[in-house]
């Protein structure tokens, strides 16, 4: 009886992480096969224009591979509080020659600004820096949103990057919609959500019940990857590593000690399920793809969990 | 049990052993790909007056393939090219049968891309009625697809071809129409398309004029907004005046503004402070509060003189 129970398990669980891994390679291969028809005919779709708002951000590799998307209507809002990481904007507003402009508070949502700048050379327009006091990522995205100038709102925080034409894929989902337009869109092959900035004015800002405010209807699915994240925290990284480590031996073991058939069962599924995070790793990112991007597509493939709502 | 053991070891291993297949063929060293080479070849083609004397030949699918790309690649990127030469290669190896077949044969994303390969390729054999079944495709880009072929062969019938649509086209598909347009192959005026009642036709004139600039078009567009009673031309049309920066103190532009939705309304004013107009002229259009809101947007832009721009 357990081990009929232990096969029928380990055989749902591996149909669940071979469902997910197949959707997201199938996702991310169409996306690849739809780069080149899309490149070169996204200048403003519909006036379509995308502020990405960044919390946490302290290297300029991050900046300058968010500065590297291709889209005409799109910023790039880096929130920084000088009093913290005054070294961090000082590297910033010299490297962008950025130039404090005017900012008067606004009504829309609850955000202190102490500064506001913009860069004097036109390369670099799309750049803002917001020097606004630290308190959560909320509060910074919330500062972002005030001074972005475009209609919808990607908020990002440290350890996230955008995939190549992340913008232009967004724009496309965004227009083709139905309803549209829309309050939000939710990337079904990566983390990330786009906002309309009327949503988040209308929710009162971003908080840690934000997403519980939206509407389920008014939020649209889409396969657009959007976000990868480039690097956990070595911390988290290596407890998620031990964890699992630990818990598959132990698992393993126990059964061994039940059965030796269920502890070889389960050995080939963790085997088989970690093949499949490989393939999908490669997919995702075939120019560079290390045992982390690995992990994370295996957290990924195998969350229990996938029917949560969006998380912000 | 013991059956039913081995059935599933067998099952994870041979999934192991593909995943490791897959994984060992995507990181073999990639020699010069058959695509570039073709590339080169249909260059030089091209360049030589009346046709090299060597022959362009595909001998299976994967480089029937790589030469279709090759085509779709030099035709999309360069302009005036010898017809008669393209027609050649496509002749001679039958592109154009076996990019039907293949479309046929697949789905979604990939059928989108094979119908993509077949805009650029010049078709001879295969009647367009073979392709007018994938116009009524529940997947937009497939949609869009044979709608770009069947602009491509029959340039003259254009106009007919997007006014007889069931459905409405989207901003994407309206840029992938302006792509056709830019390459030369389609040869349509922007004025029958702004005098036609149809909706498409419509927004297509529009995305013409704010594409190329066509600042003699701006009577025709006030004309647009003060008639038409489809909310959205309208809001296009505003919206495309903006985009030439042209004045918009006009009393038609105002009355539409009023009959606006208050998100649209929000919406336009943080458009035109983005797009560069004074405050003055939102002022002229919106009500107080919009305007007080749309004059921090707009100072936001200006650089704080009497601040100082130096962080020490």
């Amino acid at each position: 009886m357990i081990f009929y129970s232990a096969i029928a398990l380990l055989l749902a669980l591996s149909c669940v992480a071979l469902c997910r891994a197949w959707r997201r390679v199938r996702a991310f291969k169409d996306f690849a096969l739809l780069e080149d028809d899309r490149r070169g005919c996204c200048h403003s779709l519909g006036f379509i224009g995308c502020s990405v708002v960044c919390s946490d951000i302290t290297e300029i590799k991050q900046i300058e591979k968010l500065l590297q998307q291709e889209y005409e209507r799109y910023e790039v809002i880096i929130v920084l509080d000088s009093l913290l990481q005054s070294n961090t904007l000082h590297e910033i507003i010299t490297r962008y020659r950025m130039v404090s402009v005017n900012c008067a508070p606004t009504l829309e949502l609850p955000a202190t600004i102490r500064h506001l700048y913009r860069s004097r050379q036109r390369s670099y327009r799309r750049l803002i820096v917001v020097d606004a006091p630290r308190r959560s990522k909320w509060d910074d995205w919330n500062a972002g949103v005030v001074v972005a100038s475009y209609d919808y709102i990607l908020p990002i925080s440290s350890n996230m990057t955008l995939y190549d034409q992340a913008i232009e894929h967004l724009a496309v989902a965004l227009c083709t919609a139905s309803p549209y337009p829309i309050d939000a869109l939710h990337s079904s092959t990566s983390t990330g959500i786009v906002i309309a900035r009327r949503a988040v004015v209308a929710c009162g800002g971003f908080s840690p019940n934000f997403a519980r405010q939206i509407a389920r209807k008014a939020v649209v699915t889409s396969r657009t990857p959007i976000i990868y994240h480039t690097r956990h925290t070595e911390k988290i990284f290596s407890s998620h590593t031990a964890i699992i480590t630990i818990l598959v031996t132990f698992i393993i073991v126990t059964s061994a000690i039940q059965d030796l058939r269920i502890a070889i069962s389960i050995a080939l599924t963790a085997v088989m399920i970690f093949m499949a995070a490989r393939w999908v790793a490669l997919a995702t990112r075939p120019e560079k793809c290390s045992i982390r991007d690995i992990l994370y597509q295996l957290r990924e493939i195998v969350n229990i969990f996938p029917f949560r709502k969006f998380q912000v | 049990m013991n059956i039913l053991f081995f059935i599933y070891v067998t099952l994870m291993l041979t999934l192991t052993l593909c995943f490791v297949a897959i994984v060992h063929i995507k990181q073999r060293p990639h020699t010069e790909s058959q695509h570039e080479q073709y590339i080169r070849q249909i260059t030089v083609w091209l360049a030589e007056e009346g046709c090299a004397e060597f022959e362009i030949r595909a001998r299976n699918a994967s480089e029937r393939m790589a030469l279709a790309e090759a085509i779709h690649t030099v035709v999309s990127h360069t302009y005036g090219n010898d017809i008669s030469c393209l027609k050649q290669i496509v002749e001679n190896n039958s592109l154009d049968r076996f990019l039907l077949r293949r479309t046929r044969l697949s789905r979604g994303a990939q059928r989108a891309h094979m119908l993509t390969l077949m805009s650029t390729i010049p078709l001879h054999r295969i009647s367009l009625g073979s392709i007018m079944r994938y116009q009524h495709s529940a997947n937009a880009d497939v949609r869009i697809s044979a709608l770009i072929i069947l602009l491509a062969a029959n340039p003259t019938l254009a106009i007919r071809a997007i006014e007889g649509l069931g459905y409405d086209l989207s901003p994407f598909d309206i840029a992938r129409i302006m792509a056709l347009l830019r390459r030369g192959v389609l040869p349509i005026a922007y004025e029958p398309l702004l005098g036609s009642d149809n909706r498409n036709l419509r927004i297509l004139g529009l995305a013409i004029v704010r594409a190329f600039g066509i600042e003699i078009a701006e009577r025709r567009l006030h004309h647009i907004i003060s008639t038409d009673q489809r909310p959205t031309i309208a809001r296009e049309a505003i919206y495309t005046l903006a985009s030439l920066g042209r004045p918009l103190h006009h009393a038609g532009i105002r009355q539409r503004v009023d009959t606006m939705s208050q998100m649209d309304r929000h919406l336009l004013c943080r458009h035109l402070s983005a797009e560069g107009y004074s405050i003055g002229v939102v002022k002229a259009i919106f009500s107080e509060p919009e305007s007080r809101y749309a004059e921090i947007l707009i100072n936001s832009y200006k650089r704080t003189l009497t601040r100082n721009t130096i962080v020490r």
